[in-house]
């Protein structure tokens, strides 16, 4: 029977009592020398549904509570125990080890900060005496008249909406980044969104990394929405590829 | 570059006519349907509708499970294909 | 409308808040150990749109929606910063689902891709160019003291 793969610990590890995964199944270990893959019974081909996407997380934050994992990226099927071993365990040894020893006493953190739209024009209103008179010019002629200068208008305020974004993202990445082993920038989908990034910080810097999230919640709240997501288990810091990473 | 930049300057583009230019219109739309990040970026609009109360948590359901079927059809190359 | 901390606790957020559907498919569908041959869906690899995400395709269509939703703002500071988009829901037009704004592109996009409009505008914003400018936060100080007086009252 294949196994749906969740990520990769070591195989002292402690599962908690009657963990479900996908497809309510059991989650085990298929274990390999200290090294062992968290995985559960999963049929033939499996579906990406919202369940199962959910469940994958679900164990993955459960066990990163206590335990250091390396998560797969959700759809690892493999068809059996000993090809498990081989391809995964015993191939990706040397790496899979190396990342266990760096990532240990670690977790995720992710932070993303999206600007209320209303909110954020208004200040870059406020901020351009240019564009305030602009819209002021705009607001006297009729609608149809002036499309072209609409959609010019519209495009200055998109640029320096961009612009804004770009510095208040800044500013909130140098408030948090000392307080974190490393951090990964995610995809900013619209000018809105300003921040949207991953910290790796450590177990006992979590408390502290917290109260500094708060006070940015607080601090933007005039503008923006902080969404603060964890503790994850190291999705943007593992690879089985690249060199050690500058906090080993 | 814009889909009617590249219409317009693409080679031979006058040649192929009104049939080419709507091939291009629809395989534009195509992929911005399956651009994973069009679909990520909906699925955020969903979550905050959710939050703010816009939509009710069946509706929020309905259209996230849409999405995510969208999603997964454009990791194997779009619609018609796996 | 006063909007009071105490009645918002997850306003200023100290705790992770639980990963919704969105959160899960950002980070598990593209992050994390991956082996090719065995993965059955994966977003690594897949081509995307733009490399900048923020930018799709320029149009006057994007920028017509950020100049509607500008001209459309009441600048009188009136000391509201709790719900801006809900207010916005109630205040303008009680049409289903419609709010004000530029994230609007967003929204009529979403309602585009699972509705069954086969208009094909697109959220457009501008190249980003490199440039200084103060922080969305930073208000003149007589609307922060407005917003501090609002807090006391």
């Amino acid at each position: 029977m294949p196994f749906h793969v969740y990520g990769v610990t070591r195989a002292d590890v402690v599962l908690p009592d009657k963990l479900e995964g996908l497809y309510d199944a059991p989650v085990t270990t298929v274990a390999d020398d200290g090294l062992a893959a968290l995985v559960s019974e999963c049929p033939e081909a499996p579906t990406a549904r919202r369940a199962e996407l959910m469940a994958h997380a679900r164990v993955l934050e459960q066990m990163i509570e206590t335990e250091t994992v390396l998560p797969m990226q959700f759809g690892m099927s493999m068809p059996d125990e000993q090809i498990l071993c081989h391809d995964l365990l015993v191939a990706h040894r040397p790496r899979l080890g190396t990342l266990l020893s760096q990532l240990d006493g670690t977790v995720q953190l992710t932070v993303k900060v999206v600007y209320r739209e209303d909110d954020a024009l208004r200040a870059v209103l406020q901020r351009s005496p240019r564009l305030l008179q602009m819209r002021d010019r705009l607001a006297s002629i009729p609608a149809d008249a002036a499309h072209f200068k609409q959609a010019e208008f519209g495009q200055e305020v998109a640029a320096e909406l961009e612009r804004m974004g770009g510095r208040d993202g800044s500013e909130i990445l140098g408030a948090l980044a000392p307080l974190c082993l490393a951090h990964a920038e995610g995809r900013l989908l619209s000018p809105y969104n300003i921040l949207n990034t991953a910290f790796l910080v450590r177990r006992e810097a979590r408390t502290r990394f917290d109260e500094a999230v708060g006070t940015i919640a607080e601090q933007w709240n005039e503008v923006g929405t902080v969404r603060y997501l964890g503790p994850q288990p190291p999705y943007s810091f593992v690879d089985l590829e690249a060199g050690d990473p500058a906090w080993a | 570059m814009g889909l009617i930049s590249a219409i317009l300057t693409a080679p031979l583009a006058p040649v192929k006519g009104v049939a080419w230019v709507a091939e291009q219109v629809h395989d534009q739309a195509m992929r911005e349907l399956y651009d994973p990040d069009s679909i990520q970026r909906a699925l955020d609009q969903v979550q905050l509708d959710r939050e703010l109360g816009r939509i009710d948590d069946e509706e929020a359901d309905r259209r996230e499970d849409e999405l995510l079927e969208r999603l997964i059809e454009a990791t194997q190359g779009g619609p018609g294909h796996g | 409308m006063t909007v009071q901390a105490t009645q918002a606790p997850n306003r200023y957020l100290e705790r992770p808040s639980p990963s919704s559907l969105a959160d899960v498919i950002e980070v598990i569908l593209d992050k994390g150990l991956v082996i090719d041959i065995y993965i059955r869906v994966s977003l690594v690899g897949i081509e995307l749109l733009t490399i900048d995400a923020r930018i799709v395709v320029a149009s006057v269509d994007t920028y017509l929606r950020f100049a509607e939703a500008c001209n459309r703002l009441d600048l009188k500071d009136d000391g509201s910063s709790g719900l801006p988009d809900l207010m916005g829901d109630i205040t303008e037009s009680g049409a289903k689902g419609k709010t004000s704004g530029a994230l609007e592109g967003v929204k009529e996009k979403a309602s585009e891709i699972f509705g069954s409009d086969d208009d094909d505008e697109d959220e457009k914003p501008p190249p980003r160019r490199r440039a200084s400018s103060s922080s969305a936060r930073k208000r003149s100080s007589s609307s922060s003291s407005r917003t501090r007086k609002k807090a006391e009252s």
